[in-house]
């Protein structure tokens, strides 16, 4: 996996490698011959792991899925929960490190070259620069409509549905841990109405589910007058078809996150 | 009106809402970005990128997965 992250630029830079062996390194005259490299500080014992791994909570996506693992563990799936939190921890590291990358980048003025590696499109992928092929196209779909078919046949938790949505979502995973798949334009920041909005909206849904979970007999129960989105969804989860077409939803909801 | 009715009509409240942001994104009648574009953003980086496809498996594996 750290291989997929790796430094790898598409166009005219190189992979970089790692002269220290602890950290990221990072060409500052970027795409010049005299590249400096500057890595960032590497860290020191346990409690400086520690504290790196807490500041890359502070990254909102890594403080919702450890909100998430916390009520998938309290909701009777420790082993989902557990995952979860691993991998949340594991972003948190990340997130921790590039953090540190980039004050180390800013303390020796590189704040274009930051700008830059932001907005660049780093990946292990080749990078499409339109949309796919109407036969690749058509296959995936074909593909995506067999795999539903087959996987929604089988009840819901059982073990080979387990296997199928474990693969299918690892495999993404491990797609995006690589980078994009396409070239694309990164938007600017956005407005502060914008961010206020969308966050309202996610933060407001995220509550609604809360209180409808708290409010049930206990955890694991569903509640008729409290309904989750969990137990809204089991009518149409009960039965095959129903199962094939919330895959496919599932499915296409991947995609266009590749894509993105 | 019962709490079912209550709960099921703040989801709907919320999934309104999530629509008419969109519309008003893609009409340009309010200056916020489109769902795409927030997607966008969040995904540039290798923490959002990871992370919102670990949330997208995630849902997976708690509707389906034992």
């Amino acid at each position: 996996m750290a291989r997929l992250g790796g430094n790898r630029r598409t166009g005219t830079d190189r992979p970089v490698s790692d002269q220290r062996g602890s950290g990221e390194v990072m060409p500052v005259s970027y795409g010049s011959a005299q590249a400096v490299a500057v890595a960032a500080p590497p860290p020191h014992g346990f409690a400086d792991r520690i504290l790196i791994t807490l500041s890359g909570i502070r990254q909102p996506i890594v403080a919702i899925l450890l909100t998430i693992s916390f009520f998938t563990v309290i909701s009777g799936k420790p082993v989902d929960g557990l995952l979860l939190f691993t991998v949340a921890t594991a972003l948190a590291w990340d997130a921790g490190m590039h953090s540190r990358q980039l004050a180390a980048a800013r303390a020796i003025g590189a704040g274009a070259w930051l700008a830059e590696k932001e907005q660049s499109q780093v990946s292990v992928w080749k990078l499409r620069t339109r949309l796919p092929r109407l036969r690749f196209v058509a296959l995936g779909s074909g593909a995506a409509v067999i795999y539903a078919l087959t996987v929604g046949s089988f009840s819901r938790y059982s073990w080979p549905t387990t296997a199928g949505v474990v693969g299918l979502g690892a495999s993404v995973v491990i797609i995006g841990w690589g980078g994009p798949t396409r070239q694309r334009v990164i938007p600017a920041r956005f407005s502060r109405l914008g961010v206020i909005t969308w966050s309202t909206l996610l933060v407001a849904a995220g509550l609604w589910e809360l209180s409808a979970l708290l409010q049930q007999p206990n955890i694991d129960t569903s509640s008729y007058a409290h309904p989750t989105i969990s137990t809204l969804t089991d009518p149409l989860l009960a039965t095959a078809p129903g199962r094939a077409v919330a895959l496919l939803g599932w499915i296409a909801l991947g995609a266009y996150l590749v894509e993105r | 009106m019962s709490s079912h009715d209550v709960t099921v009509t703040g989801f709907l409240i919320i999934l309104a809402g999530v629509i008419a942001t969109e519309v008003a994104a893609r009409t340009g009648a309010a200056s916020v970005p489109t769902f795409s574009q927030v997607m966008t953003r969040i995904m540039r980086t290798r923490t959002g990128r990871v992370g919102m496809l670990v949330a997208w498996a995630w849902l997976g594996l708690h509707f389906f997965a034992k």
